[in-house]
């Protein structure tokens, strides 16, 4: 599967750019993964005392609104969004990215988790 | 390799015995070959010949089974025989219970007239109608009647993929004129001391013997034989099971339990006859987790169907369908990122449900008057029920080797809060404290190999990016406080964080969370011509095993591409509604209600619509009507299950006329 993962400000917007892949008004959830987060770091605990965990550091993430559409091939239409709203494209099967947004910090890539990600994906995205 | 033993005087024609006559053995076969013999009975010592008799007259010898031709001679003396039967068969007396049933696989058994689905008793078979011509049951003891245990031969005699297994032809004994054929259609069912044999009566007419169609009397010596048929090749499917469900009709039918799927299309001159895979597109698109028929966790890549089974009986369970879900524990194998509080943790420790050394153990530690086991953070939000779910396994075996605990958690996250406590030795939830035990929160099953999936399900309350949520060990049924002894252990494996109310298959996590896509099917849409015929009726067979949380989801979606002609067979969130959802020309022209749904029960729903009639039956009853509708051109359907839905779906059809009340009935009694 090629995952093609967005960026967009809202839901709104990513539905009226992505309206082929919505059902009655809501996502496709059988090749949409809607509201997906950009984790830049993972919040540390210390959990020793279960009953008073201690939040050594908090999570980082990113702002906006983030959607995987998976598909068996590239949709070059989707690919060339404006605004450059599709952010990577992965192959699952592979692992390896096939397009990276231009103007994308190629150091978020490394460090950067994405979730929710497909199962069975060798983690295309995110580390 | 034993041989039968030939015995006899040498006598004259006077009855004078001949001592030392010379005796020659050949073969009753062209050319008369010398046989082989032997003196002793396990062929071990070769014996000439010719050979000579003792003065006592007595020739002997032991030959392989056949027929022989003996001369005798001396001097002027010679006498000879001719076709002498020589086998081990005839050691068997005819009336033994082993008698060889040849060129198959034979039972004896003893007829019991009675029809009651029940254990007919030792060395006895019933069927479930005394008109064999009707029976759809054969009730066979687990012993025969020699006393000798069969179980495990019946239980091979359904291994075929084809829609009819096998032939059972049940033979009075010692009488093959009189019998009956059926073909086995489907999964044998172990009753623990007896098999219940699905089967399809095949012939005779029975025309005789008299009575003709109970050909057995009681107590009456009947003899099984069996004949397997080959597995269903991938060419020349014949949908047997899928066409009794159009029975003549155009349209189009699934049987998934047959694996059957069939087409009926006379306007086209279309007729098919395939699998479910032949008709049906699915999109989910990512893999999926299902136990297969020997009970083993495996992973369905996308687009393949999930035809799973129950892991602790190994019982088909037809199509699983599932709409997508999140599990939200990260590493739920255990291998990292879960907090050891007062306990230890050791991944990869043990063989889990999918055949790999990928299960943990957690063993508690010393610390007195405390809790003991695992903790995560996850993030929930107000309003949303979540389920938590892991699969466990007895592991020391008593104390804290024997009980797992789970509870919301003892903060205010939750509308209410409590605990559960699960026998991993006895496989029962034996007690608990607060609202979430009080409500039936909770819910155990047996997975087989030991192992169980035990689940909580609680609503939160507010929204909080990190709550943490605990699995804990303990020692008794209601005491996840206790003092730890740092030996006793459990097994864990599987542990998964999602919405909904029950647990969904399996979602393997790592470093991010994980989503498992909506299983969707789009049917037929290369047979658009069979569909769109207008009057029409639809029919679903199945289990709801999980409802969708708001709203309604499609468990069969007849429409057009852009809903503003549509047929939609649905479920929803309340308690027990099925919902017939009719548009036509954009406009809602009916939607009606009514049909229950127990979780998890086989429920059968179908549909009629025609023009100012519609009628909806379930389980044989008709539920509801409407008298003013148009009918909608549809073009395509689906089966669409969304967020929490998990479905089990034996069979569905669209059949291209709207059926009678009397035919709706038959149609789904279950």
């Amino acid at each position: 599967m090629l995952n093609h993962f967005f960026h967009f400000d809202g839901e709104a917007a990513a539905k009226e750019a992505l309206a082929a892949y919505t059902i009655d008004g809501e996502w496709d959830t059988s090749r949409v993964i809607p509201g997906q987060r950009v984790v830049l770091a993972r919040a540390v605990w210390d959990n020793s005392d279960p009953d008073n965990p201690i939040e050594v550091s908090p999570e980082q993430i990113l702002e906006g609104f983030f959607v995987t559409v998976s598909l068996p091939s590239i949709d070059e239409g989707l690919r060339d969004l404006p605004d450059h709203a599709c952010r990577l494209i992965g192959d699952s099967d592979t692992g390896e990215l096939v397009y990276v947004a231009p103007d994308l910090d190629t150091g978020l890539i490394a460090t950067a988790i994405i979730e929710p990600v497909p199962a069975g994906a060798s983690y295309s995205f995110g580390s | 390799m034993a041989y039968a033993r030939c015995e006899f005087v040498v006598q004259d024609a006077r009855g004078n015995v001949v001592p030392g006559a010379e005796i020659r053995v050949r073969k009753e076969a062209s050319g008369a070959p010398l046989a082989t013999l032997y003196s002793d009975r396990a062929g071990t010592v070769p014996l000439a010949n010719p050979f000579t008799v003792g003065t006592d007259g007595v020739a002997a010898f032991h030959a392989p089974g056949g027929a022989y031709r003996i001369n005798a001679t001396k001097g002027a003396f010679s006498a000879e025989w001719r076709y002498r039967a020589i086998g081990l068969a005839a050691e068997m007396d005819v009336l033994d219970e082993q008698l060889m049933l040849l060129g198959a696989v034979g039972l004896n058994m003893t007829w019991d007239s009675s029809t009651s689905d029940s254990n007919p008793g030792a060395g006895l078979m019933r069927a479930n109608n005394a008109d064999l011509s009707a029976a759809t049951e054969l009730y066979v003891s687990y012993t025969d009647r020699a006393g000798n245990d069969v179980e495990d031969l019946i239980a091979l005699w359904d291994d075929s993929t084809s829609a009819v297994k096998g032939h059972l032809t049940l033979r009075a004994f010692l009488d093959a004129t009189t019998f009956v054929v059926f073909g086995i259609t489907g999964a044998i069912t172990d009753a623990t001391t007896y098999a219940k044999i699905p089967v399809s009566f095949v012939g005779p007419a029975l025309t005789v013997p008299s009575p003709p169609a109970a050909p057995f009397d009681d107590d009456a010596y009947v003899d099984i034989l069996y004949a397997r048929t080959g597995n269903k090749g991938d060419q020349s499917v014949t949908a047997v099971n899928a066409r009794k469900i159009l029975n003549g009709d155009e349209g189009l039918a699934i049987d998934f339990r047959a694996r059957e799927a069939a087409v009926e299309d006379y306007t086209e001159t279309l007729r098919t006859d395939g699998r479910p895979e032949d008709l049906i597109t699915l999109t989910r698109a990512s893999d999926a987790t299902y136990f297969d028929r020997e009970g083993v966790l495996k992973s369905a890549s996308s687009g393949v169907l999930r035809y799973h089974y129950d892991p602790a009986t190994r019982e088909r369970r037809s199509l699983l369908v599932e709409g997508s879900a999140i599990n939200l524990f990260l590493q739920s194998r255990f291998a990292a990122t879960w907090s050891a509080t007062r306990a230890t943790l050791t991944a990869n420790d043990t063989t889990g449900k999918d055949g790999t050394t990928g299960a943990a153990k957690l063993t508690t530690d010393s610390t007195a008057a405390n809790t003991h086991g695992l903790v995560q953070n996850v993030s929930i939000t107000s309003g949303k029920s979540y389920c938590k779910s892991v699969l466990a396994k007895a592991g020391s075996g008593s104390g804290a080797g024997r009980y797992l605990c789970m509870q919301s958690d003892s903060f205010v996250n939750w509308s209410g809060t409590g605990n559960a406590f699960f026998d991993l030795i006895s496989g029962t939830v034996v007690s608990g404290a607060g609202v979430l035990y009080s409500n039936g929160q909770y819910g155990m099953l047996d997975v087989g190999d030991g192992w169980y999936l035990c689940w909580i399900w609680m609503t939160a309350s507010v929204t909080n990016a990190t709550v943490l949520q605990a699995i804990f060990m303990a020692s008794t049924a209601g005491a996840s406080v206790f003092d730890g002894n740092g030996t006793d252990y459990i097994y864990l494996d599987e542990a998964q964080f999602e919405e909904g109310t029950s647990p969904s298959s399996r979602i393997r996590t790592t470093t991010a969370t994980v989503t498992r896509a909506a299983d969707s099917l789009a049917i037929g849409q290369s047979m658009f011509p069979v569909l769109g015929k207008g009057d029409c009726t639809l029919y679903w067979r199945g289990r709801v095993v999980s409802k969708r949380s708001t709203s309604w989801c499609a468990l069969l979606d007849a429409r057009d591409s852009g809903f503003n002609e549509r047929i939609a067979m649905r479920e929803g969130p309340s308690s027990g509604d099925i919902d017939i959802y009719v548009v036509d020309g954009g406009s809602t022209v009916a939607d009606t209600s009514g049909a229950s749904v127990t979780l998890g029960s086989t429920i059968a729903i179908a549909v009629s619509v025609k023009a100012n009639d519609l009628k909806l039956y379930a389980n044989g009853a008709q539920v509801d009507t409407d008298g003013a509708l148009t009918v909608p051109t549809i073009d395509r359907l689906f089966v669409a299950p969304t967020d929490t839905s998990r479905w089990e779906i034996d069979e569905l059809a669209y059949i291209a006329r709207a059926l009678s009340a009397d035919e709706l009935a038959a149609l789904t009694t279950v």
